[in-house]
C-alpha cells in the first residue's frame, strides 16, 4: 500500500459517532454537585510554594540540559532554589533554642540542683 | 488568501473570545461550567472512544477528564492554548495513564464482558451501553485500522488519531501535545510510514 492510499483510507474511514445520553446526564449532575467550585478560591500557601519550587527546579534542569543552555535562567533558578533550601534549614535555628542552652536551662531549673546550691550556703 | 479565509479567521477569533468569556465565568459559576461541559462532552467522549475502542473505558476516562478539568480550571491560563486543546491534552494524558496502569488489559471487550462490567442498578443505561458497543462493532473498517494503529508506539497513535480522526491541524496537535509543529510533522511522517508497513 502506498502512503497516499493510506492517507486517503484514514481520511475516508467512517468513524463511530456514539453518544451515551445516560452517561452524559449522570456525569453532568455529578460534576455540578461536586462542590469543587466552592473549594477552589482557597489556595493553600504550601501548595503554591511547592509548585513554585518544582517550577524553579524544572527551569534550572531545562536551562542546563537544553542544547543551547539558558544560563541566566538556570543560574537564577539555581540561586532561588538554594535560597529556599537555605531558609528552610536556617529558619528553625533562629526560632528554636540550641540543645546546649536547653540542657543548661533544665539543669538550672531542676529542684536537686537548686537544693544543692542552697547547701552551699550551709543550709543542709 | 482564500475567498472565505478572512471570514473564517474573524469567526474563529469571535468563537475564541466567547470561549474565553465562558471559561472565565465557569471558574465561579457552576451553570457556566455546565455550558462548557455541554459544548465539549461529545467531542471528548468521541476522541477517547476512538483511541480506546471500548465504551466502558471511554466512559471512565471521559468522566476523569471532566473531573480534572473542573478541579484545575482555576489554574488554566490562556497561554497560546485554547480550552478545547487543554481538554484534549487532559484526555490524551488520561489515556496514557489508563493503559500504563492496565498494561495487560485488552483493547477489545466482547459484549459478554461488557454486560458484566455495567452496573445493574440502571437497566436503561445498561441497554444503552450494550447498544453503543454493538454500534461500535459495526464500524469494521475503523476497527481494523485502529487495531493496526494501536500496535504503534503511543506518540504515533496520538498524532495519527488527532490528525485523521479528530481532523486537527498540525498547529493544534502541537498545542495539545506540547510539541513543535516540526516535531508533529515528523512524527506524522514516521507514524504513517510505520502504519503503512504494518498494513502490508
Amino acid at each position: 500500500m502506498k502512503k497516499e492510499e493510506l492517507i486517503k483510507k484514514l481520511e475516508k474511514v467512517e468513524l463511530p459517532d456514539i453518544e451515551l445520553q445516560s452517561h452524559r446526564r449522570r456525569l453532568r449532575m455529578t460534576l455540578l454537585s461536586a462542590g469543587y467550585l466552592q473549594k477552589q478560591p482557597r489556595v493553600v500557601i504550601l501548595d503554591l510554594a511547592k509548585s513554585k519550587l518544582k517550577g524553579g527546579i524544572d527551569a534550572m534542569i531545562k536551562g542546563l540540559v537544553s542544547r543551547q543552555p539558558v544560563w541566566k535562567t538556570a543560574l537564577a533558578s539555581a540561586l532561588a532554589v538554594a535560597l529556599i533550601v537555605g531558609l528552610a534549614i536556617a529558619l528553625p535555628s533562629f526560632t528554636e533554642q540550641s540543645p546546649e542552652v536547653l540542657a543548661q536551662e533544665i539543669v538550672e531549673n531542676s529542684p536537686e540542683v537548686k537544693a544543692g546550691e542552697g547547701n552551699k550556703d550551709g543550709r543542709w | 488568501m482564500q475567498p472565505f479565509g478572512k471570514w473564517s479567521v474573524i469567526i474563529s477569533v469571535v468563537v475564541l473570545e466567547q470561549e474565553k468569556e465562558l471559561v472565565e465565568r465557569a471558574r465561579k459559576d457552576r451553570e457556566a461550567f455546565g455550558e462548557l461541559y455541554d459544548q465539549y462532552y461529545s467531542r471528548t467522549f468521541s476522541y477517547v472512544l476512538r483511541r480506546t475502542v471500548s465504551i466502558k473505558i471511554a466512559q471512565d476516562i471521559t468522566s476523569e477528564v471532566f473531573f480534572k478539568a473542573l478541579k484545575n480550571l482555576e489554574r488554566f491560563r490562556w497561554r497560546g492554548i485554547s480550552f478545547s486543546s487543554w481538554l484534549y491534552r487532559i484526555a490524551t494524558n488520561e489515556i496514557i495513564d489508563h493503559f500504563q496502569r492496565n498494561k495487560r488489559s485488552k483493547f477489545y471487550l466482547d459484549l459478554d464482558e461488557v454486560s458484566d462490567l455495567i452496573s445493574l442498578s440502571d437497566p436503561s443505561a445498561e441497554t444503552e451501553v450494550l447498544e453503543a458497543e454493538a454500534e461500535l462493532q459495526r464500524h469494521e473498517e475503523f476497527l481494523i485500522l485502529h487495531k493496526c494503529i494501536s500496535k504503534l508506539p503511543a506518540k504515533y497513535q496520538e498524532v495519527i488519531t488527532l490528525r485523521f480522526f479528530e481532523n486537527k491541524q498540525v498547529k493544534e496537535i502541537g498545542e495539545i501535545l506540547c510539541k513543535r509543529e516540526g516535531t508533529v510533522k515528523s512524527l506524522l511522517h514516521r507514524g504513517l510510514e510505520k502504519l503503512r508497513k504494518l498494513m502490508e
